[in-house]
């Protein structure tokens, strides 16, 4: 009797650890989210720090509030995309990874929305260049481990895609901190960089209320810090083609090789000018086929001679 | 003997009263003079004054408007004392520290440290708005609703006997701190 009941006992407790254990979380998802494509080597005693270190101790939760990083997000009233922004972050477990709209205790990040007319607020904007809404803006944390609190680690403009604006904030601070590191082990000192009150891009001029409006929710234009390189045009002429033509005659096969050269050369243009493109990629890559197949089927007539 | 010792401790706050102005590495709330002028004490309510100009430093409207009528509720004036203050946060749905006793003075720290203001308990039945703290020298900076074009500077002990004189009680509002004035640096 006396064994069954310490039995009982124990069967409780053990019932009672694993109810405690099952109601915090196992895995710390959001930071494994907010690691994005991440490999850092450890183990190897007295092995130097490796880049990777510094990252994921930058996106690791805050040690203290003052080592929180700054998300604000400027937005303006009647801006659809502003308004699907809000919906995404409340929503997106990429977002949430980052920050916790409306629980700070939560959030890995400070978080607030500032209203671009409230007038409050707009002396905090003067250093910068906003020319698109919602843009969101990503400072370091006011500790200081990080460098000058005020420096824009990252400035975009939100474009619908909640994964892609949190890869792209996580993208900047590791680009950012790397470079941080750097800059501490060569000795320099003072923020990283020169002082300029100019962004390394020409910003599209200011939307006016009576303007042409874009087509769909989102902004056209997409300033971004850090800039992303501008991608060469890669559509490689179609010597092939063009030296059948000078040859054997202008045939249909070569008209179509070179009209989606053309294709290809305006869309890397537009692309590269940070343009809105024309088609999407799957529709792109289907009329690609389409003329592909076309000039397939052209080929054995006109080769055929029968 | 009552009147003599906020008088003392302004005058002494004046005497102490540098050029001293937004944004500063010393304070930890930025905001310019021009916007500090918008709570200048209109009628006694210098509890709400001071919780406005934290408000307006953390982004909280429902806190930045308290003195007047708004979206965010009617304007609340006149004296006020801590369950006056829970109540209307409560209305209004403000988070916020409502923290009263011996422990204001870690509160104020973490406050400062941490890129906040606070409403604190300032002069005899007065509240005024803690701008900044500097451990290293144990400086203290203060903005009075009476006088806000300018930011008051006080040693440890000044500072001691200015919010002693008032009675401990300090509000801080439960939202991030402001960020720093965003620039660019060209660090990539």
């Amino acid at each position: 009797m006396r064994f069954a009941l310490l039995m009982l006992l124990a069967l409780a407790g053990a019932a009672a650890q694993v109810r405690a254990q099952s109601d915090s979380p196992q895995v710390d998802q959001a930071e494994v989210l907010r690691l994005g494509d991440t490999v850092q080597h450890v183990g190897d005693r007295g092995a130097a720090a490796e880049p990777a270190d510094a990252f994921v101790a930058a996106m690791s939760p805050p040690e203290s509030d003052a080592d929180k990083w700054f998300i604000s997000v400027l937005e303006m009233r009647g801006c659809a995309a502003c308004a699907q922004l809000e919906r995404d972050w409340a929503t997106d477990e990429w977002l949430l990874a980052l920050a916790v709209p409306g629980e700070p205790e939560k959030s890995w990040a400070h978080f607030r929305k500032y209203d671009k007319d409230d007038a409050s607020q707009q002396f905090r904007w003067e250093g910068i260049k906003v020319s698109a809404y919602p843009t969101i803006l990503v400072q370091p944390p006011r500790s200081g481990r990080y460098g000058e609190a005020a420096t824009v680690v990252y400035q975009g403009v939100y474009q619908g895609e909640p994964q892609r604006l949190a890869r792209g904030i996580s993208t900047a601070i590791r680009r950012y901190v790397a470079r941080l590191e750097a800059t501490r082990s060569a000795g320099e000192l003072g923020p990283i960089g020169q002082t300029a009150a100019d962004p390394p891009w020409q910003p599209a001029p200011r939307v006016t209320p009576g303007g042409p409006k874009p087509d769909g929710p989102f902004p056209l234009l997409d300033p971004n810090i850090p800039p992303v390189p501008a991608e060469t045009p890669a559509a490689a002429f179609p010597w092939t083609a063009v030296l059948t033509a000078a040859f054997a005659g202008f045939t249909v096969p070569t008209a179509v090789a070179l009209a989606a050269w053309v294709l290809m050369l305006v869309r890397e243009r537009r692309r590269a000018a940070r343009q809105p493109l024309l088609l999407d990629q799957p529709s792109f890559d289907a009329l690609l086929a389409l003329l592909q197949q076309w000039a397939g089927q052209q080929r054995p007539t006109s080769s055929s001679g029968a | 003997m009552p009147l003599a010792v906020p008088l003392l401790l302004a005058v002494h706050g004046g005497l102490m009263a540098q050029t001293l102005e937004c944004p500063d590495d010393r304070l930890a709330v930025d905001l310019p003079r021009e916007i500090r002028t918008w709570f200048r004490n209109p009628d006694g309510s210098c509890v709400q004054c001071s919780i406005g100009m934290c408000g307006v430093d953390q982004h909280v409207p429902e806190a930045a408007t308290l003195l007047w009528d708004t979206e965010y509720g009617p304007r609340e004036r006149g004296g006020s004392g801590p369950s006056r203050v829970s109540e209307y946060c409560r209305r209004r749905g403000i988070r916020a520290f409502n923290i009263t006793g011996t422990e204001t003075w870690d509160w104020m720290r973490w406050a400062a440290e941490t890129g906040r203001g606070a409403a604190i308990g300032a002069g005899t039945a007065h509240f005024q708005t803690l701008m900044g703290f500097e451990p290293a020298s144990s400086t203290w900076y203060v903005c009075n609703n009476n006088s806000p074009q300018r930011i008051d500077v006080y040693d440890d002990a000044s500072f001691r006997r200015l919010h002693l004189a008032s009675g401990q009680w300090v509000v801080i509002l439960d939202y991030p701190p402001h960020p720093e004035r965003p620039r660019y640096y060209r660090w990539w």
